[in-house]
């Protein structure tokens, strides 16, 4: 139900921007409201698929390697949502900083993982 | 005058030879009618000391498994192949491979678990409309399935290590005992032959692993990272390469040297059988009226020092399976667990993990073949020490 409304809302933007052309900054700023509305709608609707891998991980060994993973893809929607709302309204520039803060922040996250594949990797000595 | 010759040159040769028989005294048994039955006695009671010295040298895990009472009594040698026969080996290789089933299984789910939630997380990535986003994040989840597979694969590679580690020690430590044993049967040439050669595989052994396969192995585990994280497909098959030609040149290696030890044993039996025929024949027509019983003395005592050396072979080469044994089945285990997990990566779409599991999959059966053939290597080396037969017994 929730798809379908989403849906609907995205139909009415795409015929109302064309409208709103003349108002600059107004379709602009319309198109980047639906796209995280539905961004979140979509966030909303994977939270419980998320939520059973968790589940599902927790009380294993890899239970601390499936917490990075899943930070590593909340970091990699947020920064790809943000993005796209920035494209949408023209600002490039930003959309291209904020994927590359992401891009670093999945790196930051990821170093303690090399970290011990490196000492691992010493470990076998 | 020639006659007396002999007899002196005889008599010197029966003074010489209780130094090359440190175990049963022939001069003992001269004093004795029935020298044969004395000798063997005299070898049988020093049997409990070669088995009990023997029994210091396994690791008690192993020791634990040994059947009971095969270090006591004094039929130790002739009840041997009913307690360590084929159906007792059998037994214990299948006992083992049921005791390593049930954590291979864990160890495969959990590694499958691992591969799918990389998966499903992949999977939740593709939706991303950034592709360099996706790329960062197919790398964080390759490292995460690298780490969590290194903690499995770092166990393994230090067991076989440890594996090699025991085997050379208990190795160094029964080749003295068996070479006695020979020199004590009057094989003094194919002791030092044989003892020299095999103390030297070992020495070569214990360098190469410290030197050369761990090392190798960190090379090849390393460069399976850097193939699963890289993606581009150039270093993909170098640790298959690295195995292939590692194990053809230890494989040509070890054939040569199982080769020389052979014929060089051979030949070695073969000067020592002429040397105590030699000594025998002068004994025995030198020496009035004992010299043949001096001579089947001497049978006698190489019979029971044969038993010996039989039996302590016999259970060193059932020792070096026990110790072996658990390890060779685990990365057997090992390698079919990353075969699997890299299949399954493969179906999920997970290709670098499926590069990554492959590659594993190589050093794991780079370190099995390592592990498997310096087991072949000393069993052979073994079975060379028990096919000698004593040059005095001929």
């Amino acid at each position: 139900m929730t798809t379908l409304k989403i849906c609907g809302a995205a139909l009415l933007c795409a015929a109302a921007v064309p409208i709103l052309r003349e108002m600059k900054g107004i379709s602009a700023l319309l198109s980047a409201a639906v796209a995280i509305m539905a961004a979140a709608a979509a966030i909303a609707s994977i939270y419980p698929s998320v939520s059973f891998l968790v589940a599902a991980a927790e009380g294993t060994a890899f239970e601390s390697y499936a917490a990075i993973l899943l930070k590593a893809i909340g970091i990699g929607y947020c920064t790809v949502i943000t993005s796209d709302a920035c494209r949408a309204t023209g600002a490039d520039t930003a959309a291209s900083g904020i994927e590359l803060l992401g891009r670093a922040e999945i790196l930051l996250i990821s170093l303690p993982l090399i970290t011990e594949l490196l000492s691992g990797i010493a470990g076998l000595i | 005058m020639r006659c007396r010759g002999a007899a002196i040159a005889a008599f010197i040769l029966a003074l010489l030879l209780p130094i090359f028989s440190s175990h049963a005294s022939a001069t003992d048994t001269y004093k004795n009618s029935d020298g044969s039955a004395q000798a063997i006695s005299n070898a049988t009671n020093d049997a409990n000391d070669s088995f009990s010295e023997l029994r210091k040298l396994i690791p008690e895990d192993v020791l634990s498994e040994l059947p009971e009472g095969i270090f006591d009594g004094g039929d130790t040698s002739s009840s041997l192949p009913e307690k360590i026969g084929l159906k007792y080996v059998f037994g214990k290789l299948w006992g083992l491979i049921k005791r390593s089933l049930l954590p291979a299984a864990g160890s495969l789910a959990s590694l499958l678990g691992m591969t799918a939630l990389a998966a499903s997380f992949g999977l939740l990535a593709d939706g991303l409309n950034c592709a360099s986003v996706v790329r960062i994040f197919t790398l964080c989840a390759t490292l995460t399935v690298a780490c969590y597979v290194m903690s499995t694969q770092v166990g393994v590679m230090n067991s076989a290590s440890l594996v090699i580690g025991s085997m050379t020690a208990f190795s160094n430590a029964i080749i003295p005992i068996l070479t006695a044993l020979l020199i004590s049967s009057g094989n003094t040439l194919t002791a030092s032959v044989t003892g020299a050669g095999l103390l030297e595989f070992t020495t070569i052994l214990a360098n190469f692993t410290q030197y050369c396969f761990l090392p190798l192995c960190r090379a090849c585990f390393g460069l399976a990272i850097i193939s699963a994280i890289s993606g581009n497909g150039h270093t993909d098959g170098i640790c298959g390469i690295v195995k292939k030609t590692f194990t053809v040149t230890a494989g040509f290696a070890a054939a040569l040297f199982a080769a020389v030890i052979s014929y060089q044993t051979t030949l070695a039996a073969a000067a020592d059988s002429v040397a105590a025929r030699s000594i025998k024949y002068a004994l025995g027509s030198s020496i009035p009226v004992v010299g043949s019983a001096l001579g089947d003395a001497i049978k006698g005592t190489a019979a029971g020092l044969s038993l010996i050396k039989s039996g302590v072979g016999a259970i060193g080469i059932v020792v070096i399976i026990l110790i072996v044994s658990p390890v060779i089945i685990n990365l057997f285990l090992n390698s079919a667990i990353l075969g699997i997990c890299s299949a399954a990566a493969k179906i999920l779409g997970c290709d670098r993990i499926a590069t990554l599991m492959a590659e594993l999959k190589n050093v794991s059966g780079f370190i099995l073949a390592v592990v498997a053939l310096s087991t072949v290597i000393f069993i052979m080396s073994l079975a060379v020490f028990l096919k000698i037969n004593p040059a005095l017994s001929v």
